[in-house]
């Protein structure tokens, strides 16, 4: 008889694996950068023995920026890992449902009303880039909302979609009028750039993504059922209004807050979820957290990879998980 | 005694009245089909009682009680519902999902009990699927996945299943094959069924109790042959049949049947 592909203690295994792949990553990535420290002197910053300089680059430089890497990778791992499953299609992502471009949209205005002027407190940016996915997600949802009926994730797709145009093409024009720094700030920012990597940004989203991936989590026996379709859920006694609503907010909060501070990480949304899927099965137990650390993995690794590697100019690191993930999509798509 | 009553009934879609003031009785313990023409509302009636769709106005009553007091939780202790065409995703195994069938009694997370075990491989017995447990359910034949679903349906432990069509898409030994299991589940393990079905001589074969519903209305409601009759068919499907009784089962056959034209 045929062995069972997925069993819970192969995927905890596979688990455990990415997890110590993600502290090798990272504590990999410690080392390299602009500025090369060995490893013996990065253990001795970290135990306390470093110099004014080594402190710097290690407690300032690297570590935060490590830190933001694997949030916003385990925040759009997630995120897109809930939409997927709850609109049972693979190619929904914080994407498609048109965040990114409602946060990018708002982060361009923010380029071109406060940059300049020198008006801006260090939250503004975030919170508008935080605002603007939300506000999408918000406006996709009344838009494809019909009195008495499902939510239909189709029809969610396509007003993301139709919407995301929207945005981008508002964007060109704002685009248009910009000078050389403002345009290069907001290439990078939507070209996903990890540009948040500072404490006081972390300290807000590290507890805002351990809590809804926590809930998540939680929830990952609901998510199972709905990802059999809403009248089996009904069928099974599960409040589907309920419980599509929170984990979709969740999803949307999650992203957002990647978002924010990462820049454009969709791709990671889209592309974790599938690898997860094909490593552990379709468990939302084991998915969460795979899909969640996948995300982690590829942010962190594409990060190690834009600072070892000199390609000429500063490479932002979405580019880098675009150009990787582009073959594995290409080959997604050829065998389904 | 019923198990299940509809009192006056409207449902709706968008603003189209789709069934109107329907009262309609499911008697315990018994396998009741619902018949009728395509867009008749025997889906829309079994989605509104089965709480997938909300009715504009009435009530269904689940064992006497109204199925607006019950939390949906609840309701699923009692009643299972299968839609037309689940699906399963892909990687999932027979045991698993059947396993999500006790979801309903399930707390927090969701660890399986020794209890849910038991009931999980009872389950299995029932639908004779012990082979398959471990096999991934898009592996399966079209007849063998319907057993699956029907399979998560009894882990609910509900005395009431309620089915959109299960022979869909299913060869006449398959559809045999689930109707037979169906029945046995009816007589053995005392689940009263009710089914939406296209197959009228397959309905009469099957059920104890039949119901034909025209534009949402129920032109007739009672035992087989009372239901399968050439009077009956002609205001539900606009057909002239030729109905005669099966020697072997003792059920009315409809042995061949002509479009009427001009009438409705």
């Amino acid at each position: 008889m045929k062995k069972q592909r997925y069993t819970m203690k192969n995927g905890i295994m596979i688990i455990a694996v990415m997890f110590l792949l993600c502290i090798l990553i990272g504590v990999f990535s410690m080392y390299v950068g602009k500025m090369n420290l060995s490893p013996m002197e990065v253990f001795q910053t970290i135990v306390g023995n470093g110099t004014k300089k080594q402190n710097l680059i290690v407690f300032d430089f690297r570590l935060p920026r490590i830190t933001l890497a694997i949030l916003v990778g385990i925040g759009m791992g997630v995120s897109g890992i809930i939409m997927q499953s709850l609109l049972r299609n693979d190619m929904a992502s914080p994407g498609t449902l048109g965040i990114s471009s409602g946060s990018g949209l708002l982060v361009l205005v923010y380029v071109v009303m406060f940059s300049t002027s020198g008006a801006s407190s260090k939250y503004l940016l975030p919170l508008l880039a935080f605002a603007g996915g939300i506000t999408a997600a918000i406006l996709i949802f009344i838009l494809s909302y019909r009195r008495g009926r499902d939510i239909s994730p189709t029809s969610l797709i396509l007003t993301g979609v139709a919407l995301g145009n929207g945005y981008s093409a508002l964007s060109l024009m704002i685009t248009l009028k910009l000078d050389k720094t403002q345009m290069e700030f907001a290439q990078r920012w939507s070209a996903g750039s990890l540009w948040g990597d500072h404490w006081d940004y972390l300290k807000i989203l590290a507890p805002w993504t351990l809590l809804f991936v926590g809930y998540a989590f939680y929830k990952s026996r609901m998510i199972n059922t709905l990802h059999l379709g809403n009248q089996t859920a009904i069928g099974l006694g599960l409040a589907v209004k309920k419980e599509f609503t929170g984990l979709l907010v969740a999803a949307i909060a999650l992203s957002s807050g990647s978002v924010a501070l990462g820049g454009n990480f969709f791709f990671v949304g889209m592309i974790c979820p599938h690898m997860s899927r094909k490593l552990v099965g379709p468990n939302h137990k084991l998915l969460i957290p795979a899909s969640g650390f996948c995300g982690a993995i590829v942010v962190l690794l594409a990060d190690t990879i834009t600072r070892t590697i000199s390609f000429g100019a500063d490479i932002p690191t979405g580019i880098i998980i675009t150009v990787l993930s582009i073959p594995y999509f290409l080959y997604l798509l050829s065998k389904s | 005694m019923n198990s299940i009553m509809t009192d006056k009934l409207d449902i709706a879609y968008e603003e189209a009245l789709i069934v109107k003031q329907l009262n309609m009785k499911v008697p315990h313990g018994k396998i009741t089909s619902i018949i009728g023409a395509n867009g008749c509302g025997k889906s829309t009636v079994l989605k509104a009682v089965g709480r997938v769709l909300k009715p504009k106005q009435g009530t269904v009553y689940l064992n006497g009680e109204d199925i607006k007091k019950l939390t949906t939780k609840e309701v699923a202790k009692k009643m299972a519902i299968l839609p037309q065409t689940p699906t399963a995703p892909s990687g999932l195994t027979v045991g698993q999902l059947v396993a999500y069938g006790r979801f309903p009694h399930q707390k927090g997370f969701g660890k399986l009990t020794d209890e849910d075990k038991k009931i999980v491989e009872w389950a299995i017995h029932v639908t004779k699927l012990d082979e398959y447990k471990d096999r991934e359910v898009d592996t399966l034949s079209g007849g063998q996945r319907q057993r699956v679903w029907i399979a998560m349906a009894l882990a609910q432990k509900a005395d009431q299943i309620l089915l959109d069509e299960p022979t869909t898409y299913l060869d006449m030994s398959h559809q045999l094959e689930i109707l037979e299991l169906l029945y046995d589940l009816n007589r053995n393990q005392g689940c009263t069924i009710v089914m939406v079905l296209h197959d009228l001589n397959l309905a009469a074969r099957f059920s104890d109790h039949m119901i034909a519903i025209s534009k949402g209305n129920i032109i007739k409601a009672g035992n087989p042959m009372e239901v399968m009759t050439s009077h009956v068919l002609k205001e539900v499907f606009n057909i002239d049949a030729k109905i005669v009784e099966e020697s072997e089962t003792g059920r009315p056959i409809c042995i061949t049947y002509k479009l009427l034209r001009g009438v409705s």
